[in-house]
């Protein structure tokens, strides 16, 4: 009788909570992390392969991305000796939050309550907070007079020269410690690129392209021509490009060279079969090219099957609205 | 317009792509003025709560916050009737960048989350834009949708290409949050049906100073072949009276607006597509050409595939004269 009510009392509520707890399994592919929590409470990283969970108790929170990856970030409202500007920088990272916390279980329960997306606002501000602290290091290095010209308080910042090297080091050097704070792993392979450097309208508007140039060449005698064009046309809304296609004709399986010539107002872009030779005078722009001949390839990739695959036609309920050829 | 619609209603993204002339304009004239009263026969009581804003790519200034003032300007225009957002004079902006984009997400937030209106913004001509980037910019397209309007604010590009390839030198298909959100839903814009094209063409003669005589429409029809901007220009030539007797296919390439409307046409072919084009004129195409004649078909520029046939004769002898040049 007693083992009867046993029965009753005990085992079915037992088969009933096991059935509700029952459990299911997540395949984690090899480049994401689940975040799984457990009665609203973190309870850990799950992945990559199969993650056991039980049903009603395991929530996934959230999908994290580990892999390794170029990312753009754009960082406005900067001053070089009062001067406002932005870059955008490329930085490879990974968000790799255990290797970030070293396991420590209460920073990864505070890192796994963010997406991706607020990890990478995360990491603007660090690279806000990185960024003015180098700036400002650089210009107590280098103090200049009130009277200086606007490009020169610029110089500093402009890609490519040593300034703007030595303040990306300064950065990256405190990115590599604050960035794990947020779950963030930089990759010591790549370097941080700035892409671009953007500048108030008004600044460009009255930018004066042949003073810049000359400046330049003032400071930098022996700045190559064509790292001369890759500065000139990194600093947004200056572009002194006027590049029409170029002709590649002839080339007939060859070698090709491309070759720059800055004259302060145009690039005059060049292609040969002879390595570039400094003496030879610039030519123009392609310009004869026929205006409707096949453009070779004209820097786009060949497309494939799967590029092909991308269009489709309209979809058959709206056929009747769809207008065909 | 009903796929368009649709879009709108349930605030996804969609891609047209469509080759130079094909009306691409007429539709976000369509959208953005409803000139012919479809939007209520469509969205019934929801007319007045989705809006769609025109952003002309071809106007843009190569600067997100140019973009941003675009974005912002078009959907000012369109709000009719819905109060401003009230001024903050907390907010200090360092660069006009910030600004810009500060502005627009104010007023996308007042229109979305204030008034619960939904917005598709029509990205026409955004060739350049995506071509140029950066992607920070295009990301933050994204960005303006996810803070709390996933389901209220949605894009509608026009092209001329295909979207992962203008944008090839910043985003790959499954790394871009932007492109995911039409990477589906990239749809062929193809040519006026025969139907569509009598009927613009009946509208032109009826605005028609001088009207034609209705035996030249069909003649003014099948050489233009739906393409709704050559269908205006042959119309026009016609309205010139300047056209003989029997006119052969060489005297309509040979005008002026005729010849620019093809090379536009031509020019805004991807490489591969001018050269498959090319080698069908020439009768050279081979099996490895399939694919590509099967996407100029889905375009609508081939209005069969085998044997292949152009949607308009004077395509034909446009691209014969063109690979004769080549040749030559």
């Amino acid at each position: 009788m007693i083992e009867d009510n046993l029965l009753w009392f005990i085992g079915i509520p037992l088969l009933i909570l096991l059935f509700w707890l029952r459990f299911r399994v997540e395949i984690v592919p090899q480049e994401k992390r689940l975040v799984v929590y457990r009665l609203g409470r973190f309870s850990r990283l799950a992945g990559p392969g199969p993650a056991l969970l039980l049903h009603r108790i395991d929530k996934v929170a959230r999908t994290i991305h580990v892999r390794d990856q170029p990312a753009r970030y754009l960082v406005d409202g900067l001053f070089i000796y009062d001067i406002p500007f932005g870059f955008t920088l490329n930085l490879w990272r990974r968000f790799d939050l255990a290797a970030a916390t070293h396991n420590q279980r209460q920073a990864l329960a505070e890192l796994v309550q963010f997406d991706d997306d607020e990890r990478d606002v995360q990491i603007q501000v660090k690279l806000r907070e990185a960024l003015v602290r180098s700036i400002v290091a650089v210009q107590q290095q280098r103090p200049l007079p009130s009277t200086a010209q606007v490009i020169e308080r610029l110089l500093p910042i402009v890609p490519g020269l040593a300034d703007s090297i030595q303040i990306l080091t300064n950065a990256r050097a405190e990115l590599e410690r604050t960035l794990p704070s947020i779950g963030v792993i930089l990759n010591d392979a790549h370097p941080i690129i700035i892409e671009r450097l953007h500048l108030g309208q008004d600044l460009i508007d009255g930018f004066n392209r042949n003073r810049t140039t000359e400046l330049l060449r003032q400071r930098f005698p022996n700045l190559p021509e064509d790292t001369m064009v890759q500065v000139i046309t990194s600093i947004e809304g200056a572009n002194p490009l006027s590049v029409g296609r170029f002709s590649v004709e002839g080339l007939q399986g060859q070698h090709g060279y491309t070759e720059f010539k800055f004259d302060g107002q145009h690039i005059n872009p060049r292609i040969t079969t002879a390595p570039p030779s400094v003496a030879e005078a610039p030519v123009a722009p392609a310009k004869s090219l026929a205006a409707t001949e096949p453009q070779a390839n004209a820097g786009e990739e060949k497309l494939s099957k799967a590029d092909l695959q991308v269009l489709k036609a309209v979809p058959q309920r709206h056929a009747g609205q769809q207008r065909s050829g | 317009m009903r796929l368009i619609f649709d879009f709108a209603r349930q605030g996804e993204s969609l891609c047209l792509m469509g080759v130079a002339g094909t009306g691409k304009s007429n539709i976000t004239n369509f959208l953005r003025y409803d000139p012919y009263q479809h939007k209520p026969l469509y969205l019934k009581d929801e007319t007045p709560l989705i809006h769609f804003p025109v952003v002309d790519g071809n106007t843009w200034g190569e600067t997100p916050r140019s973009l941003w003032r675009m974005m912002l300007t078009a959907l000012t225009e369109c709000l009719d009737g819905v109060a401003p957002p009230p001024p903050d004079g907390k907010i200090i902006q360092l660069s006009e960048n910030a600004k810009a984009l500060s502005d627009l997400k104010t007023l996308l937030n007042w229109v979305c989350g204030q008034f619960e209106h939904r917005v598709m913004f029509i990205l026409d001509d955004f060739d350049a834009i995506l071509r140029v980037g950066p992607l920070s910019m295009l990301e933050q397209l994204n960005a303006l949708r996810s803070e709390g309007k996933r389901n209220q604010l949605s894009y509608l590009l026009f092209t001329k290409k295909l979207p992962h390839i203008l944008g090839q030198a910043h985003f790959q298909p499954g790394t871009s949050k932007f492109y995911d959100l039409f990477s589906n839903h990239v749809y062929a814009l193809g040519l006026y049906n025969f139907d569509d094209a009598r009927q613009m063409l009946l509208a032109l003669n009826e605005n028609a100073g001088r009207p034609l005589s209705t035996k030249d429409l069909p003649l003014i029809q099948s050489i233009s072949g739906g393409h709704a901007r050559l269908l205006k220009i042959i119309f026009e030539l016609f309205c010139q009276g300047s056209i003989p007797a029997s006119p052969s296919i060489d005297f309509f390439i040979e005008q002026p607006d005729v010849r620019n409307e093809f090379q536009r046409i031509f020019q805004a072919l991807h490489p591969d597509e001018q050269a498959v084009a090319l080698r069908l004129v020439a009768q050279q195409h081979t099996r490895a050409d399939a694919d590509l004649i099967n996407h100029l078909t889905l375009r609508g520029l081939l209005i069969a595939s085998n044997p292949p046939q152009w949607f308009s004769p004077l395509m034909v002898g446009f691209l014969q004269r063109l690979a004769a040049s080549t040749h030559a």
